[in-house]
């Protein structure tokens, strides 16, 4: 004891290096689940709100400002008509965006709209977190969906959930499988994240289709042994490659989704309920 | 006592930048990739006060991410104590002015990290690695690298990181 402390003392770096090292190691063997993610998540929320409302107030500022200016100019109605024209167009996207979104809701009664209010720190996974958690009757494992181009397009689905929000997994991870049909031609397949993070890889297609494709064929959910419903579109093919074995051919599938981007998605209710 | 007013303040700088990385910067994503504001505030603290602060913030910081995230519990904390252990451990060595030298440390963590990972990745098969010649490591080095200089100076505003430790020169003995 009396050789250990000032050796401990001498060394507290290494020491302090070594017991972090370990720390993390032990941590990564154990895998447990994330304990603290409903409060931090829960922080996630506050900051997300904060800056939308900074935002949106430093924009309504300096809006009034340009009105102002421009209500001295000659040039100010042509601005003003360009300002409302750019608007109405945003509102009438954004109208759209929402219409497909009630109808989404509309279609399955089972479903929850959700807001993303934070994203994966770093930029390995691709996870998102919503507003939305187990009191809000989110559980783990059910679907997530959001429009994209008038489409119900897959996103993911659920990883964790806390009281008010929930993790997210989308299907561009390494780790998510989605088993998967051709639209057109029905050909099925089983789709998984690419390690890049950007495109989608259709594994196990059968290559007598190869010769039925074309580039942009749609690509949906088959609900063949998967957490996933049938009939939920997931991208479009744009590339053909033949199989490591030859038995089968592998497609490379753009997503519907900008994952980038996406802010409103809606979480179907298809995990199993206790109450059934 | 110093010491570990300087631990906790980058720990809390760290562990903020971690949360901000979730939310905001998510807006000044080049092609989906954000800079890791974490990493690079470890390592400019440990780069100016050595590897205890470093590593403790790179630590906590990296816990609080894996917690929010889908990687494994651990993975992101040891990477970021790899880094800020081995920036502080260089503390002292370089010197350079206020650009190139926070520009050059943020890229070197990025890549003690990466490598860390890379080779967690390799014992462990579903952790996805990094690739050091993949876009998504060039970009966020290089979003590090630029982001450095910026943060150099709005750490430099906080009383407790701005004292410098006494130099050390290659080979010279920690002090107790």
């Amino acid at each position: 004891m009396t050789t250990v402390r000032p050796f401990v003392s001498r060394r507290r770096s290494g020491v302090t290096f070594a017991v972090l090292m370990v720390s993390s190691l032990v941590l990564i063997g154990l895998n447990p689940s994330s304990g603290g993610f409903g409060v931090l998540a829960l922080a996630q929320a506050g900051i997300g709100s904060a800056s939308r409302w900074v935002v949106d107030s430093a924009v309504a500022v300096g809006e009034l400002r340009r009105s102002r200016a421009e209500a001295r100019a000659l040039r100010a109605e042509l601005e003003q008509v360009q300002q409302r024209v750019r608007r109405a167009a945003r509102l009438e996207a954004e109208n759209l965006r929402l219409r497909t979104l009630l109808d989404l809701t509309r279609a399955a009664p089972a479903s929850i709209p959700a807001e993303v209010i934070g994203r994966d720190p770093g930029n390995l996974f691709r996870t998102v977190t919503i507003n939305r958690g187990r009191r809000h009757g989110v559980r783990v494992d059910d679907t997530v969906v959001a429009s994209a181009g008038g489409f119900q397009a897959l996103v993911g689905k659920i990883e964790s959930v806390s009281s008010l929000t929930a993790m997210v997994r989308p299907i561009l991870d390494s780790s998510s499988y989605v088993a998967a049909r051709l639209e057109r031609t029905e050909h099925d397949g089983l789709i998984e994240g690419d390690r890049a993070g950007r495109r989608l890889i259709m594994r196990w297609v059968d290559p007598i289709a190869a010769g039925d494709l074309e580039a942009g064929d749609l690509v949906i959910t088959s609900g063949l042994r998967s957490l996933y419903p049938r009939g939920v579109y997931v991208g479009r093919t744009v590339e053909q490659r033949a199989g490591e074995d030859r038995s089968s051919i592998v497609l490379i599938v753009e997503p519907l989704i900008d994952f980038d981007r996406i802010d409103y998605l809606v979480v179907l209710a298809t995990a199993e309920r206790p109450d059934g | 006592m110093g010491e570990f007013r300087v631990t906790a303040a980058t720990t809390l700088i760290a562990v903020a930048a971690s949360v901000l990385s979730s939310t905001l910067l998510s807006w000044v994503a080049v092609a989906g990739v954000k800079p890791d504001l974490a990493l690079v505030v470890v390592a400019l603290v440990a780069m100016r006060q050595g590897s205890m602060p470093g590593q403790v913030a790179g630590f906590a910081s990296g816990l609080l991410a894996d917690t929010i995230s889908v990687a494994p519990l651990g993975m992101t904390a040891m990477g970021r104590t790899v880094a800020g252990y081995l920036i502080g451990r260089m503390a002292g060595l370089v010197s350079a002015d206020w650009v190139l030298l926070p520009t050059l440390t943020a890229i070197v963590a990025t890549v003690f990290k990466a490598l860390t990972v890379t080779v967690l990745a390799l014992a462990i098969p579903w952790i996805p690695g990094y690739g050091i010649a993949a876009p998504a490591f060039l970009i966020e080095a290089a979003l590090n690298g630029v982001s450095a200089p910026a943060l150099y100076v709005l750490l430099s505003l906080v009383p407790r990181l701005k004292e410098r430790p006494a130099r050390r020169t290659l080979g010279a003995k920690l002090r107790p």
